[in-house]
């Protein structure tokens, strides 16, 4: 496990993992320098076709395993833990 | 007379008919249902609210003949009220009847959103430029959408409902897509993003949204930060394959980002955001809140920030990068954990038990996207502590300090608040992401609206300032100083579209499609709107030409042109002038 390319909230959530196989992370996976050609099973983690993710962020739920085998990817720059948010209704939220 | 029975607009109005006769009642018409009072023919009337016991025809019957008209009931309860219309010369007779429990004067409902528009001068641009909106998508990322309200009707493209077991989209692999006649089978049983696709693009004769021509594409979402992303980019491809710009609304929020517009879902609002794509984004509801606090800390010296927290809690520090900090946190008792550098070898998180309760703390190295630091502190109390107070103290020391400011927010649930005290909690920078996004238009809320009649004819109110900027609304800059909000719009109280599937409480609801609500939520999908409308003058309208021409139109009052507040933004729309 890279840590330097996880955030804070991750690192935090990956220290309770009990089942390191559960897909429960919904993560961000920041992509700096795609490779050409990128293994058919980082694009089934990754959720991306054929022509591969370009530079940029993909959304994908994956494995506490998962995401230290990303982590060490030279082609991922950060994964960052989603978050829940709120409707910002003053009468309903 | 039987005054207890009478509410008291009913009441003041009938002593004011005793008094003067119908002359001093002519003012009062404008907000009472007052009928007839000009006439000289027949008596003033007045339209009520009849709370029963109304059971038998018997004392339907001894009622209309002492000169009350009741309505039928249209299929309501019996204890329902019922609506009416009474000569006042009749209201002492029939407030001593037992069959009346009480007469309610019926009041005459403005619009809100009628007020709402004209307090930022839209009617007047709207007449002007004849914009609708048509041709524009309005993409609602939010709680979903009643797809049968008559506000909507045949003009919902696309529905992605992400709570639903399906295949989902290209975007997202989860969730169902709703085309065509499946839009019938949603359901929004929050009623938040049924009012905010209201506000924005509701075409209703009574509260008229924005942009009531435009399409609308609608995302059930989560509410998770990636969902939300997957969300935005499905509202710009489906615009796209249909050939329209778009403008997306997120009436939502958080703070568990580092406020300065480089979380993910910020960027990727930035990288979809362009010509003809738009995103609009709430500035958040913490104006009240002191969920913010900020100090300077030097080379060896120590600042401890103070939280008052009524359950678990969660702390976001950031300081720069060329810094270090030990953390430490101390519980009520006065334990505290040992300080805790930055850890960069192996996991960066520890965990203490002290005897108020179980604290992780995380300090990894620089954050991969930014480069700052970025400290997590989780807060567990021990349920059973017998602590003397709920004062929960973060302590940072400065190992290696070069810059030396640092920002931290705190997150709790609603239902057990947490706030910094002392001197370090700091009533500014309080807009996280979406709304911190670079590209995106962040609208803070104005009230335009203080009090309203309820669907039971009671008259409520907010303490809220009217024609002022709503005090619940964030502020401003964003951690590293770039101007956020954009924009004030109205906000409170706002009428739009009321979901069927919501149980939202009485009294907000207006009547069985309408209700109030307030939020920085409400402002935004009003800009968004706005946004729409201009995107139909030019469809190739970008981020940034669309906040020159809101900033242009807009102005802080009392202040010169052009002015930055951090809370107002650069002010309140008014459209007359784009």
């Amino acid at each position: 496990m890279d840590y330097s390319k996880v955030d804070a909230a991750l690192a935090t959530a990956l220290r309770e993992v009990t089942q390191p196989d559960a897909h429960v992370f919904p993560v961000f996976v920041s992509i700096s320098d795609p490779p050409a050609t990128l293994e058919p099973r980082w694009r089934r983690i990754l959720g991306v076709d054929e022509a591969g993710p370009g530079p940029g962020i993909v959304t994908t739920t994956v494995s506490a395993t998962q995401i230290a085998e990303l982590s060490e990817q030279p082609w991922v720059s950060a994964i960052t833990l989603a978050q829940w948010r709120r409707t910002v209704s003053v009468t309903t939220s | 007379m039987d005054f207890t029975k009478l509410s008291a607009s009913l009441a003041t109005a009938y002593d004011q008919y005793s008094a003067d006769g119908n002359l001093s009642l002519t003012h009062r018409a404008r907000t009472l249902g007052l009928v007839t009072i000009t006439e000289t023919t027949r008596p003033t009337r007045a339209v009520v609210f009849v709370r029963g016991p109304l059971r038998s025809g018997e004392e339907l019957t001894r009622l209309a003949e002492a000169g009350l008209e009741l309505n039928e009931t249209g299929g309501a309860a019996e204890e329902a009220p019922r609506t009416g219309i009474v000569a006042l010369d009749a209201l002492d007779r029939i407030s001593s009847d037992p069959a009346v429990g009480q007469l309610i004067a019926a009041r005459r409902l403005r619009p809100l959103m009628d007020v709402a528009p004209g307090a930022v001068a839209l009617p007047e641009f709207v007449r002007r430029s004849g914009l609708t909106g048509e041709g524009v998508v309005i993409g609602v990322v939010d709680t979903g959408i009643d797809p049968q309200h008559p506000a909507f009707t045949g003009r919902i493209e696309r529905i992605w409902d992400q709570t639903l077991p399906g295949s989902g989209v290209p975007e997202g692999r989860y969730g169902a897509e709703l085309i065509g006649e499946q839009i019938r089978l949603s359901r929004d049983t929050d009623g938040h993003g049924t009012h905010v696709a209201g506000i924005a693009a509701g075409a209703d004769a009574t509260y008229p949204g924005v942009a009531p021509g435009a399409r609308l594409v609608i995302v059930k979402t989560d509410l998770l930060d990636a969902h939300i992303a997957d969300g935005v980019r499905y509202c710009v491809r489906v615009a796209s394959e249909l050939g329209m710009p778009v403008v997306v609304n997120l009436s939502l929020g958080g703070h568990g980002d580092p406020h300065d517009g480089t979380d993910p879902l910020s960027q990727i609002i930035d990288a979809v955001s362009g010509p003809g794509r738009i995103v609009v984004c709430a500035a958040g509801n913490e104006g009240n809140d002191d969920i913010h606090a900020r100090t300077q800390i030097t080379q060896g010296g120590q600042r401890t920030i103070t939280c008052a927290a009524a359950g678990p809690f969660e702390l976001n520090i950031w300081y720069a990068g060329a810094d270090a900090l030990d953390i430490a946190v101390a519980g009520p008792s006065g334990e505290s954990t040992p300080f805790q550098s930055i850890i960069t070898g192996g996991s960066p998180v520890r965990q203490y038990i002290t005897g108020d309760g179980r604290i992780r703390i995380a300090t990894p190295g620089p954050d991969p996207i930014n480069g700052d630091h970025n400290a997590l502190v989780l807060v567990e109390p021990n349920s059973s502590a017998s602590a003397p107070s709920r004062l929960w103290r973060l302590r940072l020391r400065g190992a290696s300090v070069s810059n030396g400011q640092v920002d931290a927010w705190i997150l709790s649930s609603p239902d057990l608040p947490a706030q910094f005290t002392g001197r370090y909690a700091d009533d500014a920078y309080k807009i996280g992401s979406p709304g911190a996004a670079t590209q995106a238009v962040t609208a803070a809320a104005y009230t335009t609206k203080v009090s309203w009649t309820d669907i039971d004819g009671a008259q409520r109110a907010t303490g809220l300032e009217p024609n002022d900027i709503a005090d619940f609304s964030s502020e401003g800059p964003r951690r590293d100083e770039h101007p956020k909000p954009d924009v004030a719009a109205p906000g409170a109280m706002i009428a739009s579209a009321l979901s069927r599937n919501a149980h939202l409480p009485r009294a907000l609801i207006l009547d069985r499609e309408h209700v109030v609500m307030a939020g920085t939520s409400m402002a935004s999908p009003f800009v968004a709107g706005v946004a729409a409308l201009l995107l139909q003058r030019d469809p190739n309208l970008d981020p940034d030409g669309l906040r020159k021409q809101l900033r242009a139109a807009s102005s802080v009052p009392g202040a010169p042109p052009a002015t930055f507040d951090p809370k107002w933004g650069y002010g309140l729309l008014s459209a007359d002038q784009l």
